[in-house]
């Protein structure tokens, strides 16, 4: 886990997933915690306890079990309440989109996996009905936060990417940190990417300091080059 | 042979009935990968760029889509080349070539 001193108001936890480098980050205050992604981990837990939070609020930028794993297992300990954008709804349902199924099996072909690290994840089927599905611009108020929906598709048609009080914003696997975004999932789209995502990405000023679904923590013009899609422009379509 | 590992409600497309099941295993490699099905004899995993591991769990979801199975993970990983699927599909799926 790392804290990261965003802004002299933002403090953000990193948590980061063994094997796959899948993040997740936590805002806390008063009772209160703020998730964006979440997969299990009993240091998360040992974080929320010490600091007594009793409610989470959880947001998702989108289906994929590296990014939503830990929805259940948060809702069995905490009083939750899960954001998730609109065109996600129907992939977080679905075992198959949301890639929990086969997400073992994902981890196990990629070369060099550590078989003994992929078996100690809690890697389970899961189905995920969002509490509440966010619009393109919509506006939240977390505590002393203001956080801005941006849909950020490509990655997924659902991704969403949320800017936290103009200094910050966490991207999900729409941006990652050290390669480009991959768009060959189900519903991923290179041209919806390329389209609708980077010109909103792009516009963003130098500064702004970028969490994203993979990778380190660093300021947008340093992840500018990750900035487009790994696929070929014909592959999905509009 | 290994008991059929079916949907519990898959059900397959009017356009399904029409191929063979060959077809529908060629079409799938041909469309996941964008390829020529003269290419696919001999395929092996990572042969070509697209048949990497996000390449292979989309040909994964188009074959289970075609024939109405949920392939186990074992299988997933044993499933090196254009023909071991196909060999796979047989055995552990009921699916006759």
């Amino acid at each position: 886990m790392k804290r990261l001193n965003i802004s002299p108001d933002l403090t953000v936890y990193q948590f980061t997933q063994p094997v796959n480098d899948a993040n997740m980050y936590v805002i806390l205050q008063e009772d209160e915690g703020l998730i964006i992604d979440t997969f299990r981990t009993e240091e998360l837990k040992r974080l929320l306890d010490e600091n007594g939070i009793r409610r989470l609020t959880i947001l998702l930028t989108h289906e994929h079990w590296d990014h939503t794993g830990g929805v259940p297992w948060l809702q069995s300990l905490y009083e939750c309440s899960v954001y998730a954008g609109e065109n996600a709804a129907e992939n977080l349902k679905n075992e198959e989109q949301n890639m929990s199924r086969h997400y073992r099996a994902l981890l196990l072909l990629r070369k060099g996996t550590d078989r003994a690290a992929v078996d100690a994840m809690d890697i389970r089927p899961v189905s995920i009905v969002p509490d509440v599905l966010l619009k393109d611009r919509e506006r939240l108020v977390w505590k002393d936060h203001n956080l801005t929906i941006r849909f950020t598709p490509g990655h997924t048609e659902g991704s969403i990417s949320i800017l936290a009080d103009d200094c910050c914003i966490f991207t999900g696997d729409s941006l990652v940190n050290g390669h480009p975004t991959i768009t060959r999932f189900y519903s991923g789209s290179p041209v919806r990417l390329e389209q609708i995502t980077r010109p909103i990405l792009e516009s963003f000023p130098d500064g702004l300091m970028v969490c994203p679904g993979h990778g380190e923590v660093d300021r947008l013009e340093r992840l500018r080059p990750f900035l487009g899609s790994d696929g070929r422009l014909t592959n999905g379509g509009i | 042979m290994a008991e059929a590992k079916k949907r519990k409600s898959g059900r397959r497309g009017s356009w399904k009935k029409e191929m063979t099941n060959k077809e529908l295993y060629v079409k799938a490699f041909v469309d996941a990968f964008e390829v020529e099905e003269s290419v696919l004899p001999g395929l092996e995993y990572t042969g070509i760029p697209a048949w990497d591991s996000v390449g292979h769990m989309n040909l994964v979801a188009m074959l289970e889509d075609a024939f109405d199975i949920m392939m186990d993970t074992d299988d997933i990983i044993d499933f090196n080349s254009f023909e071991k699927g196909m060999e796979l599909l047989k055995d552990h799926y009921n699916v006759e070539f």
